[in-house]
């Protein structure tokens, strides 16, 4: 049946000069997404990426669907049937109708035909194409019924079924499905950023929206041992393994914070000490992140959700930091990360119970209006540089490959 | 060198029990229900460790049967006598010292027409057969109560509550979860006059996805799993061969043990290690009470969470359990430490060691030692 699968790739065809970097980073990600699961030559025309596949496709392996639908860049792509840019009304209607019949057994009944004739050439104009070739179709398929199926009819304003035809100079294409895909910029087509990896359900999807705009991520998990156990380590590494679909070849980097969080309950103010916790990490995260050439922190902070997430807080914790904090998730709410983490398939994995920190270090109460010269004049009881390259040395470094 | 404490979770599977695993897996793979020559093979192998188990225990091959564990056994010792009474409503003793296989099993069963009386133990972890005397009722069918408490160690007066229900009425059913008592403790099911005993495999040094259900009598249950019925109609699924295999060359190993015959190693090692611990580090408060099993000590650090000290301490090669479980949220407390009367620190910071056969006094003294250093370090 299918023998082409079409890519169509959105803002990065605006990129003038660039486009050509853009295109081949695009290319690289899907030969390392679809590696495996289809045989095929991948071939670029303006506008459009093409998969010729080596033998036809009765359908498209859910597994390709999947890997495309969450491969940055692409905003959306059909599995098509191909036919010489010649080939006449009969001809297409011929191979139309098999892709119609097929959709029907699925949906009810209607459907309307859509041209698009890029291919100035050919000897009927798209409205033309169009009535010719549903009169065609409907004919054909309704022939073709057997007694219990329902009858196609067309519908050119809801159709069940939308036919579409793509009138090119190399070739003719017939397709009925688009898979929407999750938009954004090839993978790479940014710069690399450090994402703070926590073991809960936000900050793999902050770490998903920055792939998806084509930042590769390195990764930093803050560990508490022994308060927090090697199952919490390996629900981290199991989230990065699921990251590292996207973002391939993931280096992991472990950072020991314990002594840091008993110096800090040794030495600052109980309602301050997340706050600062935090502020260390950025410090640990500015430095790290700077020797491996990272361009920005990325953390899954979203506005308000915690007390450590107020405005105050952020602007707090962000004047610690060196590099950029950047925080994808800032306006979003809580069901709509849920939803993009079982998207990302991390969700479930986010969602086992193992915490990443332990009740002895969580204050009764938080401060959420910490502003920065308090916090600065509290943190001042800690050797702020002495344990910030304390842990910077001890630091461990983990190389993470995606888990399919 | 590492240092294996937690034996009441899991032992290593012996030497003799892999061998036989292995050995069945390659030359006796037949289906123990098939007419043939490689069936009947696998079947001898059933019989052949139904056998060491019933001269063990000093009962009748016909009263063993094989299931995959400890938590089946105690499954079916439960829900198979109430799917056989007819009678409603009927009424079960228990208790909230059991674990979570008899007590979840419980909790599910009861209903407007199964009600069942959890007892509480007294501070010391024991129930105290007066209170299942209190709690009998002319429509109780069932009395379950386990032989040793799997994280105190606590061992429970079965013999006496069995007599006392069989006193009541000669109808009820006894069960007793003999799973930490084995090979621990004498497992005296006459004297107990139990009618059901569970036992598991990996607790006594067989494979995992191995165990037992003493029945007195087959008909006192209906199965919980239904198919091929195999094991006498009782527990239906191909027998896992290879496993019981493992299981037979585990129980051979087994000593027979009476009350006057104890296994004098590990009660050695145990008061050892009581002896050194309150020595060396006297905070820590200790649950097991005088009447326990050979095999566990249970203690409570008051200052640090359970979880943070086993992790710790495994960070340097000593595996031992906790009673709690340190989580961001919310504190997951030990419903048995609770019962007894538990709260606060003792509570969250319970430990449970368990001690195995190979176990050596030097690991004790090296175990107090690197305690010692974490608790310092971490409190």
């Amino acid at each position: 049946m299918y023998d082409v699968i079409i890519i169509r790739y959105g803002e990065m065809g605006l990129k003038g000069k660039n486009f050509k970097k853009f295109s081949l980073a695009l290319q690289q990600d899907i030969k390392r997404r679809l590696a495996g699961l289809l045989d095929y030559q991948l071939d670029t025309t303006y506008g459009r990426i093409f998969l010729r596949l080596n033998s036809r496709l009765e359908e498209m392996p859910q597994e390709a669907v999947k890997s495309l639908k969450l491969l940055p860049g692409i905003v959306n792509f059909s599995p098509a049937l191909s036919l010489g840019p010649a080939a006449d009304l009969e001809k297409i209607a011929g191979s139309a109708a098999k892709l119609v019949a097929r959709e029907l057994k699925q949906n009810s009944g209607t459907f309307k035909v859509e041209t698009n004739r890029a291919n100035k050439d050919y000897p009927l104009t798209s409205p033309e194409i169009s009535r010719e070739v549903g009169g065609l179709v409907l004919r054909k398929v309704n022939n073709s019924l057997t007694a219990p199926q329902q009858e196609l009819t067309v519908d050119v304003h809801e159709p069940d079924i939308l036919l579409e035809l793509d009138i090119r100079k190399d070739s003719i294409y017939i397709f009925t499905r688009r898979y929407q895909g999750s938009g954004g910029l090839p993978l790479d087509s940014a710069e690399s950023a450090l994402l703070l990896l926590s073991a809960g359900i936000d900050s793999p999807v902050a770490g998903w929206q920055m792939m998806r705009r084509g930042a590769r991520l390195n990764i930093l998990h803050f560990h508490t041992p022994p308060y927090t156990g090697e199952k919490a380590l390996e629900k981290v590494r199991d989230i990065s393994r699921r990251l590292a679909r996207f973002n391939g070849e993931t280096r992991l980097f472990l950072s020991q914070i314990t002594k840091i969080q008993r110096e800090i309950q040794k030495h600052c103010q109980s309602d301050y000490s997340i706050t600062i916790l935090r502020r260390m990490m950025m410090r640990i995260a500015s430095r790290l992140g700077a020797s491996k050439n990272l361009q920005a922190i990325v953390t899954g902070d979203s506005l308000g959700q915690v007390a450590s997430q107020t405005l105050a807080n952020l602007r707090t914790i962000s004047t610690a930091a060196d590099l950029p904090v950047l925080r994808p998730l800032l306006t979003l709410d809580k069901q709509d990360i849920i939803s993009q983490a079982r998207d990302i398939q991390t969700y479930n994995i986010s969602i086992r119970p193992h915490q990443d920190c332990c009740t002895i270090f969580i204050p009764e109460n938080p401060i959420t209006r910490p502003y920065p010269e308090p916090t600065a004049e509290i943190e001042k009881a800690l050797p702020v540089e002495e344990l910030v390259t304390d842990a910077l040395e001890k630091i461990e470094e983990e190389t993470i490959t995606a888990d399919l | 060198m590492s240092v294996y404490f937690d034996h009441s979770s899991t032992t290593t599977c012996l030497p003799s029990a892999v061998k036989a695993v292995v050995e069945t897996l390659r030359e006796d793979y037949g289906n123990p229900s098939s007419v043939h020559k490689l069936g009947l093979k696998a079947e001898k192998i059933l019989k052949q460790t139904r056998k060491t188990a019933a001269s063990l225990l000093e009962v009748e091959e016909e009263q063993i049967f094989f299931t995959s564990g400890g938590t089946e056994a105690n499954n079916l010792a439960l829900r198979g006598p109430v799917k056989n009474r007819r009678q409603r409503p009927l009424h079960i003793i228990s208790s909230l010292i059991e674990h979570d296989s008899v007590f979840r099993t419980l909790k599910d069963l009861n209903s407007k027409d199964v009600e069942v009386t959890f007892l509480k133990p007294d501070s010391q972890g024991i129930i105290d057969p007066a209170r299942v005397e209190q709690a009998l009722k002319p429509n109780t069918i069932l009395v379950s109560i386990m032989q040793v408490n799997n994280e105190t160690g606590a061992l429970q007066p079965v013999e006496e509550i069995g007599r006392l229900s069989k006193e009541h009425s000669g109808n009820i059913l006894f069960h007793v979860d003999a799973v930490q008592g084995l090979g621990h403790l004498p497992v005296a099911i006459q004297d107990w006059q139990a009618d059901l005993v569970s036992f598991s495999g990996h607790k006594i040094g067989a494979p995992k996805g191995t165990g037992f259900l003493y029945v007195r009598k087959k008909n006192l249950l209906q199965p919980i799993i239904t198919g091929g019925d195999q094991e006498k109609r009782l527990r239906s699924g191909t027998e896992n061969v290879a496993g019981i295999a493992g299981l037979g060359a585990a129980l051979k190993k087994l000593p027979r043990l009476k009350e006057s015959n104890q296994p004098e190693k590990l009660l050695r090692l145990k008061k050892y290690f009581l002896q050194q611990l309150a020595r060396k580090i006297p905070e820590a408060r200790v649950n097991t009470p005088r009447e326990s099993a050979p095999h566990i000590v249970n203690f409570s650090l008051k200052k640090l969470p359970g979880e943070v000290l086993v992790n710790a301490m495994s960070s340097r090669g000593f595996y031992i359990s906790s009673g709690s479980a340190c989580h961001a949220r919310r504190n997951i407390e030990s419903r048995v430490l609770k019962s007894m009367g538990l709260t606060g620190g003792e509570l969250q910071g319970a430990l449970r060691v368990s001690f195995g056969r190979e176990n050596q006094p030097e690991e004790v003294d090296r175990f107090i030692a690197a305690l010692r250093e974490e608790y310092d370090l971490l409190q």
